[in-house]
């Protein structure tokens, strides 16, 4: 057996050494650089460009404008991370969009050309403040119900004894991979090969196939290792469609490499929200009632809901429960899902809420979740396809030491600090998806596994051997990978923690064919791995080679899927200062078969300190004149960094979850990251007595 | 980036005549600095002087005198045992600063020398140099100096009006603003080398001059006004004057991000008490103004006060008397007056 | 202009324009890739590089005034094709995840126990905290820098 042991990832040495080359380490020959010029107003038209000057530049070698490159609008498919495309038209819609691209022979002259073109904007005016617009909050369509309703809310809280009920808010955050994304197109004749930073080749495929208004079969999209996505490359963004309109149009491969700065406005961002949340409770802390209704900054003629209120539905057994999730259009480039989306923000509201429903109740947090643990999905009925969430609670509380936990506010300290205990349950849908592998064994007893999927860092390229190493019995080092080219078997995008579910149970599929193969070609079952070259030689192959597909069974949406939670916090201030740090954490996790514990407990680690940063650090800030995103850089925009980061414990719950996947896997990509918002908050308020409901916390 | 030439030059005689000839020439010394002002645009020099051959960057120490050459790069003056048992908050402020690989790029010239981190000063980077749209451009740019911003602000542009007063206020001074300017320095060094009085030793073409640190910057923002050195004038050492001052101080910065992060307010100084009563105390801030802020008001307010914590929030009340708030930089009163609480009642450990 | 290195130990002869910076030569002019630009502002570590033996960021030098200096990037760390033991405490205890950050990291890291600032892990977290890490590898990152430091003991 090979899935579930910490096999070290395959792609470490490379890494390590400098050898892994990523999108901008390929040098091209010949390629020109593109630079996109971006507006420096939030709203207006262009009217008039001046290029004499930039044109001078030396080799500089054209100046695009609106309508001066044969792309198309609005994109329909969904791969595309908005469907405006810009220089499509002469509107602009954000500070930040592009509004001319030079090309030129280097990335310096195009720079400087940059700055020379002269556009006259006729100014629009502006709207920015998500605050100062929640009266025109709307309700639009999305993958996803924006609504949802069981039982009678109303009549719920009237039986309450207690009810609780508050607004709580979290900020507009960047993704910002250590990576900037780099695109380089090029034509052959009629056919284009495009290598981008991505998420998804097939995405961009599909997008650009409309944009360009070219045939998919002759785009080929190719990625390498991927410096880090978190959604914003898991969609195709305009910097990819122009450098491949730009290329065709000039005859020649085009390079677009994003500035950092350019990486806060040119790919999405996960928008702020603004979330009331109603609790009603019998005095023995039965939930009876549940409103949860989030409003999303919104791009002005893009469409993007970040659900809020998903969690919502789903997180405790309650017979009423009202869900909402609206927007509001701004002046604002398009959001975009972000590790981790909807319930990322959302549970923070509800989860805080639950806090303050289990102080109002003298219930200890924990018990108050335990005593709503839903069995059911309380919203459509379902029951769940596996779930350890008791586990969960159980595994951290007792690792941190929960019942150690005096109730009191400011009744723990260590010497003179202030300490602070909370937590918070954790939920994120499942998502799923198909996806295709082929598995090749040759000769030598050597295996490859082609699939169009992607590492971005999460250890696709180490599980999958694991997973055909496990069918197939070989030594995982003797199966190399091939990912990141839609010449491939066609997988979906490396999002949504999907990808061990998807590929994973392609990768197992395409491994269970061949063995049958080698089995049928020997003639006899129950073959030893040690037995397949043997097999070839006698069959006179050089190699072969199966492929194995996966996709969701109807039967299985009888079942609601979701990872779950518990994740419990430490917070520390000094009682002067008072300026909360995470000292300590806890998180357990039910997330299905855990395939590799090495690279998982990398991801949910990685959760988790995202998790700090939306507790504590991240927050974007817009300049409410011009609608910019004022950071623009790590200098202004704070992640976290190594001395944010306290001792972080991850405890998975013994679990194989059938219906979710053959491997018994669900998704471990994401789950980290939720919960850790609300515990903080939930411990700054043990610590202090300032109720925390809006992240970052500021006090 | 606009082109320049670029001469190494091996003494500061040597730069400064360089400079003589280039009106606008600026020196590179740790490049931590300048580069980025080069890339941003921020400065568009035609002759780049690199002073890093040059050989004012040593430490000595007399009797009377710790002396930190001008170009001695930040982490080696933070190690020295010497400015470790003198002046240790030297060391404590070094090492809050930026990160360990700038450190051992960046000088202590080139630290007090530092520009704003105001998100209007730095400008929508985002443009790659980008352009202004002209319907907004009242000044039109100029290949000889070009504006890569459309942000008003009146460092970058003169007169084109400050960003933070209908934009974001977070990191506004309170202190020694201007109606033209609310930017504040970002040096951590400053604000204990102010505290220790140090002095600076300057030269330029008309010699050597002593400057008190404090004198380096003007005494109310100015945005024309980055510093008082006179052109082509360079800092050749940092004077710290061997004491009770400079072994007592400690430096307190306060941050949102654990480390790696500039100051949202910061506070150096010492109090001694004798006979239950301040004696003697020495107070500056950082993180709130243009400038390192000596908080002589506060120090007096202390003197023959009880050391306790309700004598330095009164003490802090006092020096913000003349403090001038906007709606998003309230918060750093109570935060300074915790931060100089903390300071003086519990001050940080040395390294 | 022609500039002088010794990269690696090389001797290197660039000819650069003057505005290039560290990152730019090696990577453009070198071919040496395995120096990130993250942000090219010196807020993120990831060009870091060792100058004389010590970390410096790769984007705030201009190639120019690193003349006659010896540079050692990512790529010669490893002597004789065996991984020095920051790579492969880096390896062990799965201190990467996307790995873009990580050549930076690694030599943030050597700089780190050579000044002598890899004694705890408090210690280690402040020292290497000039290196962001977006997927969050912090705590293995901590755990193979005090681990190579170890081996080096």
């Amino acid at each position: 057996m090979t899935i579930g042991t910490p096999l070290v990832r395959q792609d470490a040495v490379g890494k390590v050494t400098g050898a892994a080359r990523f999108g901008g380490d390929r040098m091209v020959d010949g390629a020109l650089e593109g630079v996109l010029v971006r507006s420096q107003v939030g709203a207006g038209e262009v009217v008039a460009f001046d290029v004499a000057r930039a044109l001078q530049v030396a080799g500089v070698v054209r100046i695009f404008g609106a309508g001066e490159l044969g792309v198309t609008g609005p994109l329909e498919h969904w791969a595309a991370g908005q469907a405006t495309v810009p220089l499509s038209d002469h509107r602009i819609r954000h500070h930040g969009q592009p509004v001319a691209m030079v090309i030129a022979d280097t990335r310096a002259a195009a720079i400087e050309a940059a700055g020379l073109v002269q556009v006259t904007v006729e100014p629009g005016s502006v709207r920015v403040s998500l605050p100062e617009f929640l009266d025109q909050t709307i309700e639009i369509k999305d993958w996803a119900p924006t609504h949802s309703a069981v039982g009678d809310v109303a009549a719920g809280l009237e039986g309450a004894v207690v009810t609780v009920t508050g607004r709580y808010t979290t900020a507009d955050r960047h993704h910002l991979a250590m990576e900037p994304s780099v695109v380089v197109a090029e034509w052959t004749g009629g056919d284009l090969e495009l290598w981008t930073s991505t998420q998804w080749v097939f995405g961009v495929r599909a997008a650009l196939a409309q944009a360009l208004g070219v045939a998919a079969d002759r785009i080929r999209v190719r990625t390498g290792p991927v410096g880090g996505g978190f959604g914003a490359k898991g969609s195709t963004w305009p910097h990819e469609i122009l450098a491949a309109a730009a290329a065709r149009v000039l005859g020649r491969p085009v390079r677009i490499r994003l500035s950092r700065a350019e990486t806060f406005v040119a790919h999405g961002h996960q928008p702020a929200t603004v979330q009331d949340v109603t609790l009603g409770a019998a005095a023995d802390g039965t939930l009876l009632a549940i409103r949860h209704q989030s409003v999303s900054a919104a791009a002005m003629d893009d469409d993007y809901v970040e659900h809020g209120s998903l969690g919502s539905r789903t997180m405790y057994r309650c017979p009423n429960i009202e869900t909402r999730d609206r927007i509001v259009r701004l002046h604002r480039p398009q959001p975009t899902f972000m590790r981790a989306p909807h319930e990322g923000p959302g549970m923070t509201g509800l989860e805080i809420a639950m806090d303050e429903l289990a102080e109002r109740l003298a219930i200890d947090p924990v018990e108050l979740r335990l005593r709503n643990y839903a069995d059911a999905d309380p919203t459509s009925g379902k029951p769940f396809s596996s779930k350890k969430l008791r586990d969960c609670y159980t595994l951290a509380a007792d690792a941190f030491g929960w019942s150690r936990r005096t109730p009191a506010v400011g009744s723990m300290r260590d010497g003179p600090s202030l300490i602070g205990w909370g937590m918070a349950s954790c939920l994120m849908s499942t998502f799923r998806f198909g996806g295709a592998a082929r598995i090749i064994i040759r000769r030598d007893g050597s295996v490859r596994i082609e699939t169009g999927s992607h590492e971005i860092g999460t250890g696709v390229s180490t599980i999958l051997p694991q997973i055909a190493a496990d069918v197939l019995g070989v030594d995982p080092a003797r199966i190399e990978v091939a990912l990141g080219d839609t010449t491939l078997a066609e997988a979906g995008g490396t999002f949504g923690s999907a990808t061990t579910i998807g590929v994973g149970s392609a990768v197992h599929a395409a491994a269970t064919k061949l063995r049958a193969s080698l089995e049928g070609l020997a003639g006899e079952p129950g073959l030893e791995p040690a037995e397949y070259s043997e097999v070839l030689k006698l069959r006179q192959l050089d190699q072969l080679a199966e492929v194995g597909s996966w996709a969701p069974k109807r039967e299985e949406g009888a079942f609601a899927m979701n990872a779950y939670g518990a994740v419990f916090v430490e917070v520390r201030l000094d009682p002067i200062v008072r300026l909360p740090r995470v000292s300590r954490c806890v998180g357990a996790y039910s997330v299905g078969r855990i395939i590799n514990p090495r690279t998982a407990r990398s991801q949910a680690v990685g959760g988790i300190i995202w998790g700090i940063g939306q507790a504590l650090l991240e927050e974007s800030r817009i300049d409410p004149v011009s609608g910019r995103f004022i950071a623009e850089g790590f200098g202004g925009y704070r992640v976290p960094c190594n001395a944010d980061v306290p001792d972080i414990e991850v405890m998975f719950a013994e679990e194989f979850d059938g219906h979710a996947s053959v491997l018994g896997a669900r998704g471990v990509g994401e789950i980290g990251t939720i919960g850790v918002g609300a515990a903080v908050a939930n411990a700054v308020y043990h610590a202090t007595g300032i109720r925390i409901r809006d992240v970052p916390v500021r006090i | 980036m606009h082109p320049f030439e670029y001469r190494k030059v091996a003494s500061a005689a040597e730069a400064i005549a360089q400079s003589a000839d280039r009106r606008d020439a600026i020196y590179l010394a740790g490049g931590t600095e300048v580069v980025n002002w080069l890339k941003d645009g921020i400065v568009t020099p035609s002759l780049l002087i690199d002073l890093s051959a040059c050989e004012f960057d040593r430490v000595s120490l007399d009797a009377e005198t710790l002396s930190i050459g001008g170009l001695a790069r930040m982490a080696t003056v933070a190690a020295d045992p010497a400015v470790q048992q003198i002046a240790p908050a030297i060391t404590q402020a070094i090492e809050a600063s930026a990160s360990p690989a700038i450190r051992q790029m960046a000088t202590i010239a080139g630290n007090l020398l530092q520009r704003t981190r105001c998100p209007y000063f730095l400008g929508a980077r985002h443009s790659a140099l980008g352009t202004r749209p002209s319907a907004l451009g009242t000044r039109p740019a100029s290949a000889e100096r070009r504006v890569p911003s459309a942000e008003p602000c009146n460092r970058r542009v003169a007169g084109s009006g400050c960003g933070v007063v209908a934009g974001d206020q977070v990191g506004a001074a309170i202190l020694g603003a201007s109606p033209g300017c609310v930017a504040t320095h970002p040096s951590d060094l400053a604000v204990v080398l102010a505290v220790l009085e140090a002095e600076l030793v300057v030269q330029g073409e008309a010699g050597r001059r002593i400057l008190g640190v404090e004198a380096l910057y003007p005494v109310t923002a100015d945005p024309a006004v980055e510093n008082t050195l006179l052109r082509g004038e360079l800092i050749t050492a940092v004077r710290v004057p061997v004491g009770r001052a400079a072994g007592r101080a400690r430096y307190l910065k306060i941050r949102r991000r654990a480390s790696f992060d500039f100051a949202l307010v910061a506070a150096a100084g010492y109090w001694l008490v004798e006979d239950g009563v301040v004696a003697d105390v020495r107070l500056g801030f950082g993180g709130v103004a243009a400038r390192p802020w000596r908080a002589r008001t506060a120090e007096a307010h202390l003197i023959g006060r009880q050391p306790t914590a309700e004598s330095v929030a009164r003490a802090v009340a006092a020096e913000l008397a003349n403090a001038v708030f906007l709606p998003g930089n309230r918060y750093k009163a109570d935060l300074l007056a915790a931060a100089a609480t903390k300071l003086l009642l519990d001050p940080p450990g040395l390294p | 202009m022609p500039v002088h290195l010794t990269v690696n130990g090389r001797a290197e002869t660039l000819d650069l324009d003057l505005r290039t910076t560290l990152l730019a030569g090696l990577r453009d002019g070198l071919g040496l890739t395995g120096t990130k630009e993250g942000c090219d502002r010196g807020e993120c570590g990831a060009c870091t590089v060792l100058v004389n033996g010590r970390p410096a960021l790769a984007c705030l030098m201009l190639a120019v005034s690193a003349e006659g200096q010896t540079i050692t990037t990512i790529e010669g760390l490893a002597a004789d094709g065996s991984l020095h033991a920051v790579q492969q405490a880096f390896v062990d205890h799965d201190a990467l995840q996307c790995g873009f950050c990580t050549p930076g990291q690694i030599m943030a890291a050597v700089g780190c126990i050579e000044a002598g600032k890899a004694g705890s892990t408090a210690e280690i977290r402040e020292w290497m905290s000039g290196n962001l890490c977006r997927c969050a590898a912090y705590p293995q990152i901590v755990a193979a820098v005090a681990a190579a430091a170890n081996v080096g003991r």
